[in-house]
């Protein structure tokens, strides 16, 4: 009866929201530059959770906080880049930075490898083109999957301007070495992806790569609390972030 | 009147025969697939969709283009269209069927299909595609089959038919507006991120429909002795003709905003299409032959405007066909995929699974199609 | 007179054949065993409640911790458990196997839920127990953070916020 109840609610409040859209896609153009747009956002909100992956100190090359992230999520192991998953990687600075400038770049910027995981943007389009909410925005501002409900039509895929999402193009358990119980692993037929490590954040620790990192390479916060480390380190470094002209607002900043 | 669908010759039997055959190993083909998951097929990280998406979005075309006929017939009373216009609707139930036998062999839980009706979420184009595709589906199957009915008992169509085929004229633009909003919404993907794409959707979709009807026509002649008319016939050759010619402005005129902007992102499909990108260059023999067959056969159609050829009709209309497919079918959703977001050439081949599942979805559209086309051309004879 | 036999006959044949799985299950004797030992004293719900409704909860746990990050259910004396199947219900059901398992094979039910989630070891979970752990990470959750990023301080401790 509650559920029902909750169900009815929750439908009549979609309604009347979608009568507020139009409203709203008038005003939210009109605002016209993102920066206004994201002040007003900040009075609101409390939290949005963001990382600065400071590049200048993943010196000694380890991979610690991809392991850390794979142990923690049973993330599989394929050995063929087809059926790969991916949460956090290494690639080359310009594929993470295509639009950034490429001409008379360091030799140490460009070869290095640099990290890369889900931006948990701002406005992600992956949320947008998802047909079922499969795949949603929370309001800490953590773009989270729901693997019971993704029907694998690989939309959010196709939608991602930055190659984060991966398909289980198969059953993922045989290729997962050590299955960690807390964490469960998927089933083919569901897309997944780095979720900021939701199930971590809620009791109160570090996402599992920023843990890991004995460089401490990764800073981990609330972009909203004006007082934040995190804010700190964006204030005294010049940073950058994936392709910003896309307007998705990503919320992992670089220091390269 | 569907039983007229149960009777015919050694080769209608024959033909049922094969298709039935090429479902059943599309079947067991996707038996696999459900069993293991969708890597059987070609598709990976980087190109994460195939040659299932590619069928559906040439398909809404093939569906849409019966717009083509029914609007010149009902709408500008163009009589000689009488005996196609069902033909055409009829074309549009059978694609829009597989379109959505497609989208559904594309999914990693096909079981949970009902989710977008279940957590509609608007923003999505997915959630509206599914909407117009299938009121589609149901608008032509309503109004071709009620005015067949209505021929057959040698009455005229019901008078409420009418509104419901001038929503499926309007529906028709909108079901392939909205399979281009797919594409064109995505913000990392350059060769589908463009204005043009829904009208050169509809425009390739208005060439490869009729050239469609006419080998349909050809085919009825020869197998069905039914004859549609040499004026519609020549009617839709003129519609292919110039929907065709205005496709290829229209990639013109991508190819012209890509190299003379000279923004490498937008450059880097067409190049990967048509001169190969970082080494890779598979498709680049498939599209250089679809756009020579293409303007060839364009040019051949407009030639027979004044020296009328069967022969040649039929070859231009193959070549329209094989052309566009090849542009939209593979070219368009390959190529939206490389490079990837992270600037990867990865190539794509369909494994054997993936096509035989194809086939036999395009199987089941045959049938379809065949027993609609058999209780039409039983009715029209009669009549 | 054989016609009326043979239809007749046939008929009855027919008729035993259609409603045979009624007569197979009319007087089954191997009902599913389940084990209905346990570690904790209380349920989530009242057990008759969960013997009708307990896939309806899981849907609506399911829904809540992964869509809301609502991570808690208030137990029937006002403590807090995690909304968790592998470890709230398996924590305490010894046995998925003889608990689960038992049951929906009888009614030939197939739930996916192991398909992802990791079935407990039998009884191999106590340190997984909801119950447990539920205090100590109430204590932390906020510790931590607030240490390195000054989360919003606020009397709600509900940490994992409500989803838009």
């Amino acid at each position: 009866m509650t559920e029902n109840r909750r169900k009815f609610l929750k439908k009549s409040a979609g309604v009347i929201a979608g009568a507020g859209v139009v409203s709203g896609f008038i005003s939210k153009y009109a605002t016209g530059f993102a920066d206004a747009a994201t002040e007003k956002a900040v009075t609101k909100k409390k939290i949005r959770w963001g990382m600065v992956i400071d590049m200048r100190k993943c010196v000694s090359g380890c991979e610690k906080c991809i392991d850390a992230c794979h142990l923690t999520h049973n993330v599989p192991d394929f050995d063929n880049p087809k059926d790969e998953i991916k949460w956090i990687w290494k690639s080359d600075y310009h594929k993470v930075f295509p639009s950034k400038s490429q001409q008379f770049v360091a030799a140490e910027t460009r070869e290095k490898p640099f990290l890369t995981l889900c931006n948990h943007c701002e406005n992600p389009p992956c949320v947008k083109a998802c047909p079922t909410g499969a795949t949603f925005k929370q309001s800490d501002g953590i773009v989270e999957m729901d693997f019971h409900r993704c029907i694998g039509c690989r939309f959010c895929m196709a939608a991602c301007p930055y190659g984060s999402r991966s398909f289980n193009w198969r059953n993922p358990r045989p290729a997962i070495k050590n299955i960690t119980p807390d964490y469960p692993t998927r089933e083919h037929g569901v897309v997944e992806k780095c979720n900021f490590c939701s199930e971590r954040l809620a009791k109160g620790q570090q996402p599992s790569c920023v843990e890991a990192c004995p460089e401490k390479v990764l800073t981990f916060g609330n972009l909203y609390d004006k007082n934040s480390e995190i804010r700190q380190v964006l204030k005294d470094n010049p940073t950058i972030q994936r392709k910003p002209e896309l307007g998705t607002n990503p919320s992992v900043f670089y220091i390269t | 009147m569907i039983e007229k669908a149960l009777k015919g010759n050694k080769g209608y039997w024959g033909w049922v025969a094969f298709l039935v055959a090429v479902i059943l190993l599309g079947l067991y083909s996707y038996s696999k697939q459900l069993s293991y998951g969708l890597g059987v097929t070609g598709m990976g990280r980087d190109v994460s969709w195939g040659l299932y998406v590619a069928q559906f979005t040439f398909l809404v075309g093939v569906a849409a283009s019966a717009v083509m006929v029914v609007l010149p017939y009902y709408l500008h009373d163009y009589k000689e269209f009488g005996k196609i216009v069902v033909i055409g609707e009829f074309l549009a139930v059978s694609a829009a069927t597989i379109c959505l036998l497609f989208i559904l062999a594309d999914m990693g839980h096909p079981d949970r299909v009902l989710n977008v009706l279940f957590y509609p979420h608007p923003k999505s184009m997915v959630f509206w595609d599914v909407q117009v595709m299938n009121g589609y589906l149901l608008l032509n199957i309503i109004s071709g089959w009620t005015v067949l009915e209505a021929e057959r008992k040698g009455v005229s169509p019901p008078k409420w038919i009418k509104p419901i085929i001038y929503l499926s004229v309007v529906w028709a633009i909108s079901i392939h507006t909205v399979t281009a909003f797919l594409y064109s919404g995505t913000p990392g993907r350059h060769l589908w991120l463009t204005a043009i794409l829904a009208p050169r959707f509809l425009a390739s979709a208005f060439a490869v429909g009729p050239a469609l009807l006419i080998l349909i026509s050809f085919i009825l002649r020869k197998f069905a002795n039914f004859d549609v008319g040499e004026k519609a016939i020549s009617k839709l050759s003129l519609i292919a003709t110039y929907a065709g010619l205005a496709n290829f402005f229209f990639i013109g005129v991508e190819f012209f905003t890509a190299f003379y902007s000279n923004i490498p992102s937008h450059m880097h499909s067409l190049q990967y299409l048509f001169v190969g990108l970082d080494g890779k260059s598979q498709l680049v023999p498939w599209m250089w032959f679809s756009m020579i067959a293409g303007l060839v056969s364009v040019l051949v159609l407009l030639y027979q405007q004044r020296r009328p050829s069967n022969k040649l009709l039929i070859a231009a209309c193959i070549g329209i066909f094989v052309s566009l497919w090849i542009d939209k079918g593979i070219g368009l959703i390959i190529g939206g995929f490389v490079p990837s977001p992270m600037e990867e050439v990865v190539e794509y081949f369909p494994t054997f699974i993936e096509i035989s599942v194809t086939l036999g979805i395009w199987a089941i559209g045959l049938l379809i199609l065949t027993a609609l086309l058999k209780v039409t051309v039983a009715v029209k004879q009669a009549a | 007179m054989l016609e009326k036999f043979l239809i007749f006959g046939g008929l009855t044949a027919f008729l035993l054949a259609a409603t045979f799985p009624f007569w197979q299950n009319a007087a089954p004797e191997d009902y599913p065993k389940v084990a209905m030992e346990t570690k904790g004293e209380q349920c989530v719900a009242p057990a008759s409640y969960m013997r009708e409704n307990h896939m309806q909860l899981l849907n609506e746990w399911r829904d809540s911790v992964v869509r809301d990050g609502d991570r808690f259910h208030i137990m029937p004396d006002g403590s807090k458990v995690e909304k968790s199947l592998t470890k709230t219900c398996l924590g305490c059901h010894v046995s998925q196997e003889k608990f689960c398992e038992e049951c929906h094979t009888y009614a030939s039910v197939k739930p996916y839920c192991w398909e992802c989630h990791v079935t407990p070891k039998s009884g191999a979970h106590t340190e997984l127990t909801g119950i447990e752990t539920e205090k100590l990470e109430e204590d932390n959750l906020l510790n931590n953070l607030l240490v390195r990023n000054r989360v919003f301080v606020a009397g709600n401790l509900n940490f994992a916020v409500k989803q838009q």
